[in-house]
This record gives structure tokens, C-alpha cells and sequence, in this order.
């Protein structure tokens, strides 16, 4: 059994257990536009509002270091953690006014939403949050993708195929379709990457998508995953 | 509304229970889903719901539109469930 979950009861899968370790540890890291601490503070304060908002975190601890964030960014950690079905584009557009880089909204976007997935699975397997590694040094990249285009979302985004060039295969490989949502956070590869790592691990991979007899457990069957994420995502009221 | 699908009910109330705040409900649940399914499956169920906990989060947050050939596909269900009055619709519906 993976470190990750050493304190599992359930024989958690090793992929699995891969994935949400170097999670964890990109949260720690370097990343686009924030540095490790900010990125470190940014997973510890989206924890606690969701503490305080009444999402259950089990074995919660504050890990929060107050090096203090702008207020753009504290709002959008707020409302993604706890009020994302809110969020419409007039938020967008009065926090990019204010200061708030369209770039450093989709990096906060990736690291709230993977630090959401694994809280969620821990909690629902009863296992008590993962802790937050110390930050290491470094500085962020502020590499722009040249090719991001304002297309399918409010965000920039890298078109898949030709329009998106080296960073359109350096991200999603020789394709020429990416579902949105794969493409969402490309803005930051970075985050997208991660989040599509996830996706693959946690839900189907690209090349399973279409495949409706796929399954990772034989008692659980593409119908009941279905089921399962169409109610998660209705409560989240996700049109999506 | 009936989903014709094996253990549906319980797979429903382990859902709700994830994204709730009650941890003895989640706890019963999860047994449930654990004793009708087995082990893998509850793994299963719970990634599952951790990736659309994370997906749908990124959707709303950064307004991404349906894929075009889905708008036609859902159309006939999106009113009836009340799909279409949720504040993420209008990123879609909008630029139709």
C-alpha cells in the first residue's frame, strides 16, 4: 500500500494513491504564478473555509501561515471552495478589474479543485485530511502559453490541434479535440495538467471515454459511475 | 424517478451523504454501499465523487461552455430536471 493511504483500511488502488501523493506535493511546490508558500497558504485556506462553512474535513487542522494574499485572491478561494455554483462572469471580471491576473485565477481555480478531490475522497473513505508537506523553494515560471485564446470560457484557454500549437501538444498530445473541461485551466498547464491527471485516475481515461462497458472494479459499473457523478454534480449544480 | 441502474439507492444516499456534513450518515452509508458492493466498489464510488467534486468546481468557476453536440442531446431532460435554471446554464444558453 502507497504512503498516501498507509492508514487505509480500504486497499486503496496504487495509481490511485500516486496521483493524489504528487497532489499533495504540488501543492508544496513552485508553481506558475505563485510561489510554494503561496500555494501552500492558498490549499490551507481554502480548508478552512470550508471548515468554517460547515464542509466536514476529517481530522481537520489549520494549517493556514497568514503570509497574507490579495483580497481577489481570497474571495475566489472563498467562493470556489464553498459557493462555486455562484460564481458567474461579472465575479470573473470585477476580480481581474481589481488587480487579479487572469493567469493567477485559474492557478487558485487548479489548487482549490484538486485540494477539494482529495479531501472529498479522504472524508468519504472516513480517512482524516492529508497534511500539507513544508514549502519548498523556488520561483514561479510566468510562462504564458503564446497560443491561449479567449474561446469556450471566460478564461484564455489553449485550443486543442493546430490553433494551439506546441503548447496544445505538449499538453493534450496529438489531438485535435479536448473536452472543455480538460482544457478549462490550460491558461496554466501546470493546473491542467494536474487536473486531467486526476480526471484520468479518479473517473475514466481519454481513451475509455466513449467506452460504456468500462469498469475499474467488476461491482462497479460505467451506469453506477455515472449515477454517482451525475448526483455529485447536481448538487454542486454544475449545467456542465 | 426510477434510474434502472443495480444498488441505485444506496449509491444515491452515499452521494449525498459525501456532500453533506453528517458523519454518522456518511459513515452508514459508506457501510451500506461497503456490504451490498464490496470494498473496491466504495473506492470506486468515492473517487468518483471526488472528481466531479473537483470538475464541477473548475466548470463553474470558469464558465466553460457544453461541448456543441451535447446541447441537442440533453435538451429534452435539462428543463425537466431544472438543469437549465442553474446560474452555470447562462454559460452555455447564453452565447446560443
Amino acid at each position: 500500500m502507497s504512503q498516501t493511504y498507509s492508514d487505509s483500511a480500504f486497499a486503496i488502488r496504487t495509481d490511485l494513491a500516486a496521483v493524489h501523493g504528487a497532489t499533495m506535493e504540488s501543492f508544496c511546490a513552485p508553481g506558475t504564478w505563485f510561489d510554494a508558500k503561496e500555494r501552500r497558504e492558498i490549499v490551507a485556506l481554502s480548508r478552512r473555509a470550508r471548515a468554517e462553512r460547515g464542509f466536514e474535513i476529517l481530522g481537520y487542522i489549520d494549517e493556514v501561515l497568514d503570509i497574507g494574499l490579495p483580497s481577489g485572491a481570497l474571495k475566489l478561494i472563498d467562493m470556489v471552495s464553498c459557493e462555486s455554483e455562484k460564481i458567474d462572469k461579472n465575479f470573473y471580471l470585477d476580480l481581474i478589474s481589481n488587480g487579479l491576473l487572469a493567469e493567477q485565477y485559474v492557478e487558485i481555480v487548479g489548487l482549490v479543485t484538486r485540494a477539494v478531490s482529495v479531501d472529498t475522497f479522504c472524508r468519504s473513505l472516513g480517512l482524516s485530511m492529508r497534511l500539507l508537506a513544508d514549502a519548498r523553494d523556488g520561483v514561479p515560471s510566468r510562462a504564458i502559453p503564446d497560443t491561449a485564446v479567449i474561446d469556450h470560457a471566460w478564461v484564455p484557454i489553449i485550443p486543442a490541434g493546430s490553433k494551439g500549437g506546441a503548447p496544445a501538444t505538449a499538453l493534450y498530445g496529438e489531438t485535435d479535440f479536448v473536452a472543455n473541461i480538460f482544457s478549462a485551466l490550460s491558461l496554466v498547464p501546470g493546473e491542467a495538467s494536474g487536473v486531467m491527471q486526476l480526471g484520468q485516475t479518479q473517473y475514466v481515461g481519454m481513451n475509455d471515454f466513449q467506452n460504456f462497458k468500462f469498469f475499474r472494479d467488476e461491482n462497479f459499473s460505467r451506469a453506477q459511475l455515472e449515477l454517482v457523478a451525475a448526483r455529485i454534480s447536481a448538487l454542486n449544480n454544475c449545467f456542465y | 424517478m426510477d434510474t434502472e441502474v443495480e444498488h441505485a439507492d444506496i449509491l444515491l444516499a452515499y452521494a449525498d451523504a459525501i456532500y453533506a456534513s453528517d458523519s454518522d450518515e456518511l459513515e452508514r452509508t459508506r457501510e451500506q454501499v461497503h456490504s451490498r458492493m464490496g470494498s473496491g466498489a466504495t473506492i470506486e464510488a468515492a473517487a468518483t465523487a471526488a472528481n466531479f467534486s473537483m470538475l464541477d468546481r473548475v466548470a463553474n468557476a470558469v464558465g466553460i461552455q457544453i461541448e456543441s453536440m451535447a446541447i441537442e442531446q440533453t435538451e429534452d431532460f435539462r428543463g425537466e430536471l431544472g438543469i437549465n435554471q442553474y446560474v452555470s446554464a447562462a454559460n452555455t444558453l447564453g452565447n446560443l
